[in-house]
């Protein structure tokens, strides 16, 4: 694993782009010419991850598994930031998500997005997102992390408002881009106090970092830098030069941008609403990579988090929060793509907090697995919508016989959500709840939080499934199955949602020496390790998991319980899941009120002191003194000698005055 | 003469315009078609002179460190000896920035305007007229000539908004001008102080800036007996500040500015806010800063709890707007806080990113007016509610505006991102941390007022009303928004193609804050 593979990397990095940039110029009316060029954009990108990471694994002892190649994007002063790509299992792992998941999606694009009047518009978008994703993926610092962070929230403005007739796509879009902007505020701010408290530590500035560019010579320490941090962090000497309280906001302000992109608790409230965009737009973006970014950011500089147990505790508790909450409302969502977006907000909620719980393989695994079985469901999921032409799951129902691929995947992607004994979904959820479960780093009450939130995911999907699938179709149409273009990535997701938690079974591989998360940063020991599988953990989760399924089932499939009647019984909680707890409410309050206020109390200062006040007010002075002045010339020439007489008086007293002062 | 054998290149950079104008006077009026091809004739050759000039320089400057100018390219001619008023012309970073800046504003400007009929000559030759100031006060080095630029750049735009303007166009662009002027006035009363200052040491009078450099050195603005006790810097200083801040627009001085965004034609508002809003902070780093160094170490710590307003306030009250041209406008008084906070850092990134960022505001905002002014002679209309659904209609403009809009926000991929974020970070560097904070919330105000105008002007179903609107369709049309897109993305992508030629200019300037004593 050298930097002569290099060049690689920087193909991965930067073929989306140019297919961004031929499919939006050259190619909006050759609508197949922009598809084709936007797949193999990542098509591309998907062998160089696949031999780069072949490469790094069959790495020999004592040779890297990984290298970064870097130049110098601005410089002024003493600040530099740089640019480039940083290749390690994490970021391979991550690439290798970005790009399998998106090739089969962008595939599937091509038979969803048919006929669409923006198609070309569409892939260019597409293309532009997969270089913000892999931008992240790859980058070596945290300035072109937040870089790309910007850009993927651009593309996800512009592809959740991609049918811009529609206002309510449009206001997801805007919302989608305000709140992350939100949550960059944070990012950014969290960046700017590192930077400075640990670039002006003389320990970091004299710390001596072999150059990748040239063997044996020595780089500058950069601040920005993951590998120059990472290294200042583990040295138990340099670390404690550095305050604890402002490294630890420093981390917690660094997760803010997480929250935001992730969706955590209380920035979660654009990703339901980014379901206006197109399913498979919801299926790359909002499930699988972009909502990723924040775990796989925090993953990749959880050593800034590892030494303070505050800050950690912060991100774990987000994180059970956001799963137990999302998985709440889910359960009343009747829209199929809302119930898969509460759902991701869930999934997304587990893997933080398998990060704040120190079980940073753990967030990793799951993020990977979760990639390929909720992408899985979304392409049903518009499969579906295709086919029905509703989104509502109460007109849905008999699907199994007419849409066969469609239902078979579906059950796959479900199963490895609820976490099925052996589908991939079960080891990585076992992994969080192992981590939960830990004696040092663990948590009792996230513990239970997890299992309870496991219990409810049972039973949203077994309800979701029965009401889309099973039983009488009860809309008007006559559906059937959608063409080979959809349902081959449906079944070319199903095979890892299947078995790519294999990969990571502890007992089989004594320790995942394929998918081990190394947070391997140049040379630096892998801090967060595997948990030892645990019989009696995993037998716990598929209880409560069994038990929210099976009533799921019975409520919805089978009728052995009265969902309605419940529903009737328990109303005052349904309203308030139904409506989201009233945060949508509370925000747009915050907007509305408390926004416009400050800006019409400042619009007001504005017009009336500024302009009408004070400038005005300076004219109209001067035209008043203007007026009166002109008094003076009343054309009679008694007034005028009058004041010819007085001025000469005037004048010659101060002459005689004057020469007085002056005088001996 | 000194320096440049012949005519510099930097005296063409004045003189082409010039001379473009004086040529249009010869044009007759019923030619529209010779005026619009004479003139872009002349600013195309501008542009090429700025590029050649951006190229030197980046080959140059790492060699002419020392000077911090490009050698070679100077030049100075006496014109009244015992006044010291000479035709001094030099180019450093910052300069050549300004030039390149302007070069690009105009010539798309020329290109926008090519649809006025009523009065295309008249109009041209105040527009080219405005343009010859502008290039003559990035160019000079003779406080004299700077301030006769200054002016000349300041009074055409009088006529260009009292005669083609739109809403409210008498109170404007009276406003405009007598506002601008009072504020060179002050700060002319500044320049002469120091002039004259400079004379009791010197022996003679001179305007030459460099000349007047070396009084500083030799301790003219020094505090002392000599000046009867007082610090003189400290007093003089607010006139060049607040004199030049007027145009900055440094608040609470920026109230002529979003009425004249408004009434201007579009034309005139790309190089008002692209160009004319620049001269300001440039006229502070060039002349002010250098000139009273303790002076400004002592004002500049005011001037940043001052651009707080900018930002903030500048972007809250165009969140209340409704017009699209105020929003722009007050988002412009927004952006320069910006400018304004990189100055006050102290710092040479910060200085840096501000220089910068002139230019990638300048033609960011340029882009934005050409834009607007383009539905706007369709619609008639500008105010966010009639709006809306346009991309339907004019995709072209729609897609051109998105990008203006991102640029804007500070989105990666354009020059504003690279710029700001040089600012955010030189505030911090130089100890304003609350108001690098503050600086980083202005995204989000930033956000809020730009998707509501994109969303409201463009975005949402097609309304049947704006259904006869013609997009810009042939290449000729299409050039002036491609090209200027095409600039913020350059710079965006390859920032250090400017950064590396500003450098040299703000690290001398950093240098002369950080140790005000010596020079």
């Amino acid at each position: 694993m050298s930097p002569d593979l290099a060049p690689l990397a920087w193909t991965t990095l930067f073929a989306p782009l140019a297919a961004a940039a031929l499919a939006g110029l050259l190619l909006r009316r050759r609508r197949a010419l922009a598809a084709g060029v936007s797949v193999l954009g990542m098509v591309v990108g998907l062998v160089c991850t696949l031999f780069l990471l072949w490469r790094s694994l069959t790495a020999k002892e004592g040779e890297p598994t990984g290298f970064e190649a870097h130049f110098t994007w601005v410089a002024a002063g003493s600040f530099e930031a740089r640019f480039g790509v940083l290749v390690d299992r994490l970021s391979l792992l991550m690439a290798l998500v970005v790009t399998g998941v998106g090739t089969p999606i962008f595939v599937y694009s091509i038979g969803y997005m048919h006929g669409d009047e923006g198609y070309g518009r569409y892939f260019a978008c597409l293309s532009l997102f997969a270089f913000s994703m892999l931008g992240i993926v790859f980058s070596t610092n945290l300035l072109q992390t937040f870089v790309f962070w910007e850009l993927v929230g651009l593309s996800s403005y512009l592809l959740i408002g991609f049918w811009f007739g529609r206002d309510s796509a449009v206001e997801a879009g805007k919302k989608a881009f305000m709140v992350n902007r939100v949550g960059d505020f944070g990012f950014l701010c969290g960046i700017l106090l590192l930077y400075y408290a640990v670039s002006t530590l003389p320990g970091f500035r004299d710390m001596k970092i072999p150059d990748p560019a040239s063997p044996g010579g020595l780089d500058v320490p950069n601040a920005l830098d993951f590998g120059h941090l990472a290294r200042f962090y583990r040295d138990p000497a340099l670390l404690p030069l550095l305050g604890g309280g402002t490294a630890a906001l420093a981390a917690v302000l660094l997760f803010c941008g997480a929250i935001g992109k992730s969706a955590q608790f209380p920035l979660h409230v654009w990703l339901p609403d980014a379901m206006e965009g197109p399913t498979p737009v919801s299926a790359l973006m909002h499930a699988a990579t972009m909502v990723a970014a924040g775990v796989y950011m925090t993953c990749r500089v959880f050593f800034l988090f590892e030494p303070f147990p505050g800050a950690l505790q912060v991100v774990a508790w987000i994180g059970g929060i956001t799963a137990f909450l999302a998985a709440t409302i889910a359960l009343v969502q009747t829209d199929i793509k809302k119930v898969l977006a509460y759902s991701t907000l869930s999934q997304l909620g587990y893997m933080v907090m398998a990060i704040g719980l120190a079980g940073a393989t753990a967030g990793m695994f799951h993020l990977t697995t979760h990639a390929f079985f909720k992408a899985l469901l979304f392409l049903g999921a518009g499969s579906v919508i295709h086919a029905c032409r509703t989104q509502e799951i109460t007109e849905m129902g008999g699907l199994r016989k007419p849409m066969p691929s469609t239902f078979w995947t579906w059950w796959i992607g479900t199963a490895a959500l609820i976490a099925v004994p052996g589908t991939s979904g079960f080891f990585s959820k076992d992994e969080i709840l192992a981590a939960a479960a830990d004696p040092v780093h663990g948590s009792g009450p996230l513990l239970a939080l997890g299992l309870v939130t496991a219990g409810l995911t049972a039973y949203y999907m077994m309800r979701c499934t029965a009401l889309t699938f099973h039983g009488e179709h009860r809309g008007h149409g006559h559906p059937h199955e959608s063409p080979a273009v959809m349902t081959l990535p449906l079944w070319f997701l199903a095979v890892p949602a299947l078995f790519v938690g294999w990969l990571g079974f502890p007992l089989l591989f004594h320790g995942h020496p394929w998918f081990q998360a190394e947070f391997n940063v140049r040379g630096v020991e892998a801090q967060a390790g595997p948990h030892e599988f645990h019989l009696p953990l995993a037998l716990l989760g598929t209880g409560f998991a069994a038990a929210g399924g099976v009533i799921g089932w019975l409520a919805f499939g089978t009728r052995r319980i009265d969902a309605a009647a419940w529903k009737e019984r328990l109303l005052p909680l349904h309203t308030l899941l139904a409506r989201k707890y009233f945060l949508d409410e509370f925000y747009l309050w915050l907007v509305r009120v408390v926004q416009q206020g400050v800006a019409e109390v400042s619009n007001f200062v504005e017009q009336n002191v500024l302009i009408r006040g004070v400038i005005d007010g300076l004219s109209a002075l001067v035209k008043a003194s203007g007026r009166s002045l002109r008094e003076l010339q009343t054309g009679s020439i008694h007034t005028y000698v009058r004041f010819a007489l007085a001025g000469t008086v005037v004048v010659l007293a101060w002459v005689l005055l004057a020469s007085a002062r002056g005088g001996p | 003469m000194q320096g440049h054998p012949g005519i510099s290149p930097l005296t063409w950079i004045v003189l082409v315009p010039a001379l473009t104008a004086f040529g249009i006077l010869f044009i007759p009026g019923a030619r529209k078609s010779w005026v619009r091809r004479w003139a872009l004739a002349g600013m195309s050759v501008n542009l090429g002179l700025a590029v050649w000039l951006l190229a030197t320089a980046s080959a140059d400057l790492p060699r002419a460190e020392a000077q911090k100018v490009l050698p070679g390219l100077g030049q100075k001619m006496v014109w009244v000896e015992e006044l010291g008023i000479s035709w001094n012309v030099a180019a450093d970073g910052m300069s050549v920035a300004m030039v390149f800046l302007t070069s690009v504003v105009i010539f798309a400007g020329v290109l926008v305007s090519w649809s006025i009929e009523d009065r295309a000559k008249e109009f041209y030759l105040s527009l080219i007229a405005l343009v010859t100031g502008v290039f003559g006060v990035f160019v000079t080095r003779d406080l004299f000539w700077f301030y006769f630029f200054y002016e000349l750049a300041v009074i055409p735009m009088y006529l260009l908004i009292g005669v083609w303007g739109s809403t409210n166009r008498e109170y404007a662009t009276m406003k405009l001008t007598l506002y601008l002027t009072t504020g060179a006035v002050a700060a002319l009363a500044g320049l002469l102080m120091v002039y004259f200052r400079a004379h009791a040491v010197l022996g003679r009078y001179t305007f030459d800036l460099d000349e007047i450099l070396r009084a500083r050195d030799a301790g003219a603005f020094a505090a002392g007996p000599a000046a009867g006790g007082t610090a003189f810097q400290v007093w003089v200083f607010p006139f060049l500040l607040f004199g030049f801040g007027a145009i900055a627009p440094l608040w609470p001085l920026h109230t002529w500015s979003p009425m004249g965004h408004a009434a201007a034609p579009s034309a005139a508002s790309m190089l008002h806010a692209g160009v004319l809003m620049k001269l300001g902070s440039y006229a502070i780093l060039r002349i002010a800063v250098p000139a009273l160094p303790e002076g400004a170490a002592w004002w500049l710590p005011v001037v940043a709890v001052l651009c707080m307003f900018n930002i903030v306030y500048g972007g809250l009250v165009a969140v209340a707007q409704k017009d699209m041209k105020f929003i722009v406008g007050y988002s412009s008084s927004s952006h320069m806080g910006y400018v304004l906070l990189g100055i006050a850092s102290m710092t040479s990134l910060g200085i840096n990113g501000a220089i910068f960022l002139m230019f990638a505001h300048g033609v960011m905002t340029a882009l934005a007016f050409a834009l607007i002014g383009f539905f706007y002679d369709q619609t008639h209309v500008r105010t966010l509610p009639d709006l809306g659904g346009m991309a339907h209609q004019i995709p072209f403009v729609g897609t051109a505006f998105v990008f203006m809009t991102m640029a804007s926000a500070g989105v990666p991929g354009f020059a504003n991102f690279v710029s700001e974020v040089m600012v955010m970070f030189g505030a911090w560097e130089g100890g304003l941390r609350w108001q690098a904070v503050v600086a980083v919330f202005g995204i989000v105000i930033t956000g809020v007022y730009l998707l509501r105008a994109v969303r409201g002007a463009f975005f949402g179903p097609r309304n049947p009303r704006w259904d006869g609107l013609r997009d810009a369709a042939t290449p000729f049309q299409r050039l002036p928004f491609l090209f200027l897109v095409a600039v913020l993305l350059l710079f965006g992508f390859c920032p250090f193609l400017l950064i590396d030629v500003i450098a040299p200019s703000a690290d001398a300037l950093a240098g002369l804050l950080a140790h005000p004593g010596r020079g």
